[in-house]
């Protein structure tokens, strides 16, 4: 069968011993990354961009994953042992699983969570290797209106669904897209808004904003305030479960991954969403709905298989279409294009030890994870202690070296902390940073699509309707993007959810 | 908190204006197909839209999440930080990795409250080598020497 073959060939790409090496690295730095309070996977990766760019892109991809999976069981541990979340998807693990920590149960609910993502993570990953080629196959009969719609959708979806404002999020869409036409005009080849400055005529950078934003705005947002943590002590004996928490904990952990995955495929939802969906469900599922908060097993089990179920989910739209499922994987779709890789059905044919690579990778990384969780917590825990006003500057400079290292540009530099500034700014006022990434990255995209569309139809802007896969792609577009004047004709009342979109 | 808000959308607005006004020095159709000024200009109108709603809902002072401003003192370390990475910024080529490395840290986790010699000492010392583990030795990439002249 195609798919043993395909596999076969990725697990031997996988098994290089560069390969191991930067899966290794990508899930301990992964899980420490989602272990400390602040930084989350986008953040996370966009001050890795500058590292993975200077390797090869297997393996920079690789590592990337093994971060953003990894991240989602780090966000565990400080959840559990200091009600801290870790990155936003791990929210809902706060409660139950810190209450589980003050009655001595901090060892289960770990363990839980552990064995909860590895399960969600391979199941997802055994979802991924099955639909994709079809999935590619599928697309590769898109044209350019379908994969406009394609891209409206992601972005109506990224714009509409997440953080409180939706006007906030839409004006970050249009920035964000805005700037993605700064640079020579990718059909005419006119320069457009570059007022003479030659460095702009390649576009406006989306390494120094991507850093900038997300991980110099982080540090920023780490040194406004003087908040310590106090951190539980856990030995490792207590990490042995009961076999009724297993019990327990077996239908939330495949309800969770269920959720997840689906929640991860659509563009524009993310971990944040699927995590706190499955809790929810879990809750009403629940014979003692009251009880969830105090220290119920499910509302660890379930919320963490979800986030992890999605992270892998999401890399289905970035593998198979090219469209990002959540703001994490359109930071990766941003550092794919800088290595001219353009994911997407023919990246399956073109490039398929790096696709077989990569997804067998994923397999080895979930592994490691659920080793390094159940065994290592006590040294990922004194990491922990390191202090921020040591770990912010240093990830500052970090920073600045890392975009230098690229381009040697102090005109990146410029604009890493231009961005730096106006991330943290954005972060303040309840300006959602993923639209802006999204639009960035799209935008050229998008334009092509637009305008290829336009000129396949010969002026006809119905051709965007009248193609069925289109047209469906696009009703539901336009539902997403009028669903607030919806709500409010149908008299609900706009309960508006906070959800952080960053780390989704 | 209206005000800032409205300042906000008002500077979106002016992002929306900086575009069209832009935008429409490029030509909108090219041979009856859209050319280089089509998408900026509808994305002009987008940024405009959106940039008005957010006024209007500043204005009408409906602001789901109120904004928490940091206190006193974290806006003097945001100030400083960011001005010693301008400073840093500037100062990198010539001055040279190392240094720039180690004194940004120096000021900032001064800054922030550490008041401990051995710190203060090993902390941007261990920065700046760590970097250059990772970025010139492991990535080869070519730091600036600066003072140090070829290293």
């Amino acid at each position: 069968m195609d798919l043993i073959t395909n596999l076969g060939i990725g697990f031997s790409v996988a098994f290089a011993p560069i390969n191991l090496l930067f899966v290794t690295a990508g899930v301990i730095i992964g899980t420490l990354i989602g272990a400390l309070p602040g930084i989350g996977p986008v953040s996370g990766l966009s001050i890795l961009i500058p590292l993975a760019f200077g390797m090869e892109p297997t393996a920079a991809m690789i590592l990337m994953c093994g971060v953003y999976y990894g991240c989602m069981y780090g966000g565990t541990i400080t959840s559990v042992l200091l009600n801290v979340p870790g990155e936003s998807a791990s929210l809902m693990t706060c409660l139950d699983g810190y209450a589980m920590a003050q009655q001595g149960r901090a060892g289960p609910a770990l363990t839980i969570a552990a064995i909860g993502s590895f399960v969600a993570g391979t199941f997802s990953i055994v979802l991924l290797t099955v639909l994709s080629p079809p999935l590619a196959d599928a697309a590769l009969s898109f044209g350019p209106p379908e994969y406009f719609a394609l891209m409206l959708l992601g972005l109506s979806a990224i714009s509409g669904l997440t953080g409180d404002s939706k006007a906030k999020g839409y004006a970050m869409c249009f920035i964000g897209l805005g700037m993605a036409t700064v640079g020579l005009d990718p059909i005419g080849g006119i320069p457009r808004f570059t007022f003479g400055n030659l460095e702009l005529m390649d576009g406006i950078g989306f390494l120094p904003i991507a850093v900038g934003m997300f991980g110099l705005g982080t540090v920023l947002a780490m040194v406004d305030n003087k908040t310590e943590m106090k951190i539980m002590n856990t030995s490792l004996r207590e990490m042995v479960i009961s076999r009724k928490d297993m019990s327990d904990s077996a239908w939330p952990i495949a309800r969770g991954t269920v959720i997840g995955f689906v929640i991860g495929v659509l563009p524009g939802a993310g971990a944040t969403i699927a995590s706190f969906l499955s809790y929810a469900l879990e809750k009403r599922l629940s014979k003692t709905p009251e009880r969830f908060g105090t220290g119920m097993i499910e509302g660890v089990a379930s919320p963490e298989s979800a986030n992890n179920a999605s992270a892998v989910g999401s890399m289905i739209p970035l593998l198979t279409l090219g469209i990002p499922g959540s703001t994490t994987t359109a930071v990766m779709l941003g550092v794919l294009t800088l290595f001219s890789l353009q994911p997407g059905p023919l990246l399956f044919t073109k490039n398929p030890e790096f696709v077989w690579g990569l997804i067998a990778s994923m397999y080895i990384g979930n592994f490691m994870l659920l080793v390094l969780n159940i065994a290592f917590v006590p040294a990922f825990v004194a990491v922990l202690r390191v202090p921020y006003r040591i770990l912010a500057p240093l990830i500052a400079i970090f920073c600045m070296v890392g975009v230098f290292s690229v381009n040697n540009s102090i005109q990146d530099l410029w604009i890493m902390l231009a961005f730096g500034a106006i991330g943290y700014l954005a972060n303040r006022m309840s300006y959602p940073l993923a639209p802006l990434v999204l639009g960035l990255v799209l935008g050229g995209y998008l334009e092509v699509s637009l305008r290829q569309s336009i000129k396949m139809s010969q002026g006809d802007l119905t051709v965007f309707f009248t193609r069925p896969i289109a047209g469906t792609i696009m009703v539901i577009a336009i539902v997403i993007i009028l669903w607030p004047l919806l709500s409010r004709m149908l008299g609900r009342s706009g309960r508006d959810r906070s959800v952080a979109s960053e780390s989704a | 908190m209206h005000k800032a808000e409205t300042l906000a959308g008002v500077v979106v607005l002016a992002i929306g204006a900086l575009l069209l006004n832009e935008a429409r020095k490029l030509p909108y159709l090219l041979e009856e197909v859209p050319g280089p000024g089509f998408l900026p200009l509808w994305i002009s109108f987008g940024i405009l839209i959106a940039g008005t709603l957010v006024v209007l809902n500043a204005l009408r002072g409906r602001s789901v999440k109120p904004i928490e401003w940091p206190s006193g003192w974290g806006i003097r370390q945001v100030s400083v930080l960011l001005g010693a990475l301008a400073i840093a910024l500037l100062l990198l080529q010539t001055l040279g990795f190392f240094i720039t490395t180690a004194a940004f840290m120096l000021v900032v986790i001064y800054s922030l409250g550490v008041r401990s010699w051995l710190t203060l000492v090993i902390a941007p010392v261990a920065a700046a080598g760590v970097l250059y583990l990772v970025f010139a030795v492991w990535l080869g990439v070519p730091l600036p020497p600066g003072v140090f002249g070829g290293e």
